[in-house]
């Protein structure tokens, strides 16, 4: 096994030109995809999240046939898959998983027809489903950056009404904000994310990018704000540590990456605030968030002008 | 400007899915008033906010809200959803909650600015939340829950509030604090619009009662505004035969089975000839 050293000195060699090139796209990525996973977590969409993900295929499939850019493809595919699922549901007989079901599942099959076509078949399968850190080329990175800066800039935009329509619907559509467009908006932004990730990760593995780096974030922080920030610090170390790991130990990249985002979350599912550890500890002390909510109580009581005595 | 804080639906119907659920809807009120629209589940109370919201569109009728045709007097309204609606677990403050009802005020690519932020303070303290600004909504009990709802309604100042089931599922001295809260607002010049299924609760609080069962069967000013406590033995007849009703289902009430009592201080939408027929 290399030494941290090691891979350092690798990321500057020369002849292997690709290793910084994937690094550089892994931690992008996993920036851009801590940001926007924290609304997938939040609005309890990762199974859309999923969808998108692999109804991208076909586009990329089609993409890499024609020649053409991925992130075009991809972002089309994506984004027609999307609009299909949200039309569809409006079908009241059947529940809108169950259409993301069909609709992914239908796209990404198709995906695996078209790029059957292509010659050298099942390595470029390979490499879309489970990501390849070679290859990886200039052009892709100012693709990979811009596109990362964009989606970034996009959310930033939009980032008010974004957090006001995932708190509550129903009185956002009564304030004349654009519900649907807004829903669409975020598809195409996880769309997005998908597509440059798809690279170095893998079409199958980018979910992991978008959710865990998120969901383990929010096991730490009560804050949006801090939790955007934490999602893609997390994501950005689950990635510089895999690619240290599968480089040194000759392991695929992008399983690797999601190993380790997989097992920096399960420790900080064991020791976080609200985490295992923390909550096998309230059972036997009280916690101190529940002694302020008894406070508030107390304080409600005395404000009505109730008298509330103490136990003694 | 007065018409800012007037309602007036005129001869509305609602069709959901293929199904009428509101037919002849007639309400009207003006600034200041505190209108309570009572009746069972499933009689489209709801339904009747969310038309006034401009939510949902009405098969026929109109409806003036704040003085404009619902979907465009959203400046001037503020709404208080079912708690329910809300998704209690995200990370966010109340202050940050009760911002995000001036979302759409501070309008696309701007930031909150000094006047956002002393909307939102003046807010959190007329619903009495300012102690618990910086609390995570998550962490709240359920009237805590209501009032950080309320508070983000009126981070807009708004002229109409409508309200739906703000009673529901709170204790006895929260419902004091909001009957205290809606009665000082009404006062200060804001119309306020509730559904509840209470009947005490809304003889208690409101200063007008509609009475609704798919339409509105009787539009009251009970003399329980003036004493509380007191609750009209007519409008409560009503109810019960409302209530009733709905348990068999039927989809309207059968006006025609209940010749209304004579002493009634109900003024009813349609002609008494009807109501006796």
């Amino acid at each position: 096994m290399l030494s941290p050293l090691d891979f350092l000195s690798d990321l500057t060699n020369p002849l292997l030109s690709f290793l910084p090139k994937a690094l550089l796209v892994a931690l992008v990525c996993s920036v851009v995809a801590g940001v926007i996973g924290s609304h997938v977590v939040l609005r309890g969409m990762a199974f859309i999240g999923d969808a998108v993900a692999h109804s991208v295929f076909p586009g990329l499939a089609v993409a890499f046939l024609m020649q053409r850019s991925l992130l075009l493809g991809g972002s089309i595919a994506g984004l027609t898959t999307a609009i299909l699922v949200a039309v569809v549901s409006q079908n009241r007989r059947l529940k809108e998983d169950s259409v993301i079901g069909i609709l992914f599942v239908g796209a990404f099959a198709l995906g695996i027809v078209i790029i059957s076509r292509a010659p050298g078949y099942s390595g470029s399968l390979q490499q879309f489903l489970f990501g390849s850190i070679t290859g990886i080329t200039d052009d892709d990175i100012v693709m990979v950056c811009v596109a990362g800066a964009l989606v970034l800039a996009l959310e930033w935009a939009v980032h008010k009404e974004l957090v006001t329509v995932g708190l509550d619907r129903e009185t956002a559509r009564a304030s004349d904000l654009p519900v649907f467009a807004l829903d669409l908006l975020l598809y195409v932004l996880v769309t997005m994310t998908v597509v440059i990730s798809v690279q170095v990760i893998g079409n199958v593995l980018v979910l992991a990018l978008l959710v865990t780096p998120a969901a383990t974030a929010r096991l730490l922080t009560d804050r949006l704000g801090q939790m955007m920030v934490l999602a893609p610090v997390i994501g950005g170390f689950s990635a510089l540590v895999g690619l240290y790991l599968s480089w040194s130990i000759d392991l695929p990249a992008g399983g690797t990456i999601v190993l380790v985002a997989t097992a920096v979350f399960l420790a900080c599912w064991l020791v976080a605030p609200r985490g295992l550890l923390a909550l096998r500890l309230d059972c036997t002390a009280p916690h101190h968030r529940h002694a302020r909510v008894a406070d508030d109580t107390h304080r409600a009581h005395l404000e009505v002008g109730l008298h509330v005595t103490d136990p003694q | 400007m007065n018409d800012l804080g007037s309602i007036k639906i005129t001869d509305v119907a609602v069709n959901v899915g293929g199904l009428q659920v509101l037919h002849d809807v007639n309400i009207s009120a003006s600034k200041g008033d505190l209108l309570a629209l009572l009746g069972p589940n499933g009689a489209g109370k709801t339904t009747i906010l969310r038309t006034m919201l401009g939510l949902v569109k009405p098969a026929k009728g109109t409806v003036k809200v704040a003085g404009a045709s619902p979907g465009k007097g959203w400046r001037h309204i503020g709404y208080v959803p079912q708690r329910h609606e809300f998704a209690w677990d995200f990370p966010i403050s109340v202050a940050g909650v009760v911002m995000s009802g001036r979302t759409r005020h501070i309008g696309w690519l701007r930031r909150p600015c000094k006047d956002d932020h002393i909307a939102v303070r003046d807010a959190l303290r007329t619903a009495g939340m300012a102690e618990l600004a910086n609390r995570t909504v998550g962490e709240l009990s359920g009237g805590q829950r209501q009032r950080v709802l309320i508070a983000r309604a009126l981070a807009t100042r708004p002229s109409v509030l409508l309200l739906d089931e703000p009673f529901t599922g709170v204790d006895m001295p929260t419902q004091e604090q909001l009957t205290e809260l809606f009665i000082e607002l009404s006062g200060a010049g804001t119309t306020l619009v509730m559904t509840t299924h209470d009947l005490a609760q809304a003889m208690a609080t409101a200063d007008r009662v509609c009475l609704v069962n798919r339409t509105v069967i009787a539009d009251s000013t009970p003399p329980a505004a003036a004493r509380p406590g007191h609750v009209d033995a007519d409008l409560r007849d009503l109810w019960l035969v409302a209530s009733t009703e709905n348990r068999r289902r039927r989809c309207r009430l059968n006006e025609g089975d209940h010749a209304l009592p004579s002493r009634l201080l109900v003024r009813p939408h349609q002609s008494p000839a009807e109501f006796s027929a």
